[in-house]
């Protein structure tokens, strides 16, 4: 895993702001199985972890949710539009193609002459959006907006148990800006070991398909304690040295093996899948930005996020929660 | 199949039973969703005291009992 280190470079790259969005229709556990799910409200729960999901309303699209994330981060980072030096939008499975999704949310939230970069790295894409965001910074760039949404409840068979009853539709957003070197991000890494590229599969048109299960997700635990594994020994730290964890919410299951992997006490990771489900890349900024609003994270506080995603995407970031970010939250936001 | 093996696949074919309300032979194929496949792989593993890991899975391990004994089994003697 290509691990960079900002200030390895004489530059610093803090999160000075948060948004996040949930598809206004909320599916529960009972309402899935009457939607055609084969097990039973309970039984989901207790296998996933997860008891309920929200998918797209009626009036509500893909670019809507990216655009009231990143809107909502803008809000709280109080940053006019014109002062965005770049757009990176993560989707893993955008409405259309063209015109690109990035280019749509750069349009709805006025941006001018900035960049909007539309990427793919399944569910681990939104850290993938967050490294570009950080090597931009250290290039040159002032302030990136890196937003992460997903419609995946659209692309799934509900009548699949596999994949059935996991997803969610959800956006988050994150502004990341230059700053002194040491604050914020200590380092981010990202890699791709496409081993198993038949593991999780999404034609175009059709719906997600999860091959040999169990083997994911052993597999997915063990790429998230690889990646924090290598974050942490990079700076010569261990688990026990990082105030939250926030994975992946890909399912209960996985974040407590985890857990059980990394020796790690349960009460520092934080999760949301219980009301969001999977929102696959969109799920790490989601969980993010509502433990911050929560108040679940303080300033200071060390923080690590961690990422895999289908055709062997993993990565992940350690960053200390900037005071930026919880004066950001006393400002007001009508997303 | 050595005395060990013999108790360690009683032991799963409990777990199984246990976990799906289905008594299988040495030879019956698990045909569980994954879910239900992970949930035993991790009760086993429990009881067996071993930690599965992705390489020992392959996909003629999910389906009969004998086979994932013998992978647990397998894991069981290269942590000795």
């Amino acid at each position: 895993m290509k691990i960079l280190e900002p200030s390895s470079l004489n530059v610093g790259v803090r999160l000075v702001a948060t948004g996040s969005a949930t598809g206004a229709r909320v599916v529960d556990n009972a309402a899935l199985h009457a939607m055609g799910y084969p097990e039973p409200p309970e039984r989901i729960e207790r296998l996933t972890g997860i008891v309920q999901r929200h998918h797209l309303g009626a009036d509500e699209d893909l670019t809507t949710l990216a655009w009231r994330a990143s809107q909502r981060a803008l809000e709280a980072a109080a940053l006019a539009p014109e002062r965005v030096d770049q757009l990176i939008v993560s989707s893993s499975a955008p409405e259309a193609l063209l015109p690109s999704l990035g280019a749509r949310v750069h349009g709805m939230l006025g941006l001018r002459g900035a960049p909007a970069h539309t990427i793919n790295a399944a569910c681990a894409g939104f850290v993938f959006g967050v490294d570009l965001a950080v090597r931009a910074i250290c290039t040159g760039a002032e302030r990136v907006v890196v937003c992460a949404a997903e419609a995946r409840a659209q692309q799934v068979d509900v009548e699949d148990r596999a994949a059935g009853a996991l997803f969610g539709d959800g956006a988050g957003a994150f502004v990341l800006e230059r700053c002194r070197p040491g604050q914020g991000f200590l380092s981010i890494g990202i890699t791709t070991q496409p081993d198993d590229l038949d593991a999780i599969t999404l034609p175009r048109g059709g719906t997600l398909r999860m091959q040999d299960g169990p083997r994911v997700y052993f597999e997915a635990v063990e790429g998230l304690a690889r990646v924090g594994e290598a974050l942490l020994a990079h700076h010569g730290l261990s688990w026990g040295d990082v105030a939250r964890v926030i994975p992946h919410q890909a399912n209960g299951r996985i974040v407590q093996r985890l857990c059980w992997l990394a020796g790690l006490d349960d009460s520092r990771v934080i999760t949301n899948l219980s009301r969001r489900g999977n929102t696959s890349s969109a799920s790490i900024p989601l969980a993010f930005d509502e433990a911050l609003r929560a108040g679940e994270l303080e300033a200071g506080a060390l923080v690590l996020l961690l990422t895999v995603g289908a055709g062997g995407a993993a990565g992940g970031a350690l960053l200390r929660v900037d005071e930026a970010l919880i004066t950001a939250l006393t400002r007001p936001s009508d997303a | 199949m050595d005395e060990q093996e013999d108790a360690l696949l009683r032991t799963v074919q409990q777990l199984v039973e246990t976990i799906t309300g289905e008594r299988l032979g040495p030879d019956d194929a698990l045909e569980l969703d994954s879910f239900a496949l992970v949930e035993c792989l991790e009760a086993i593993e429990r009881a067996a005291g071993v930690m599965i890991r992705p390489h020992d899975l392959r996909p003629e391990h999910f389906y009969s009992v004998r086979a994932v004994t013998a992978l647990v089994r397998a894991r069981q003697q290269e942590d000795a």
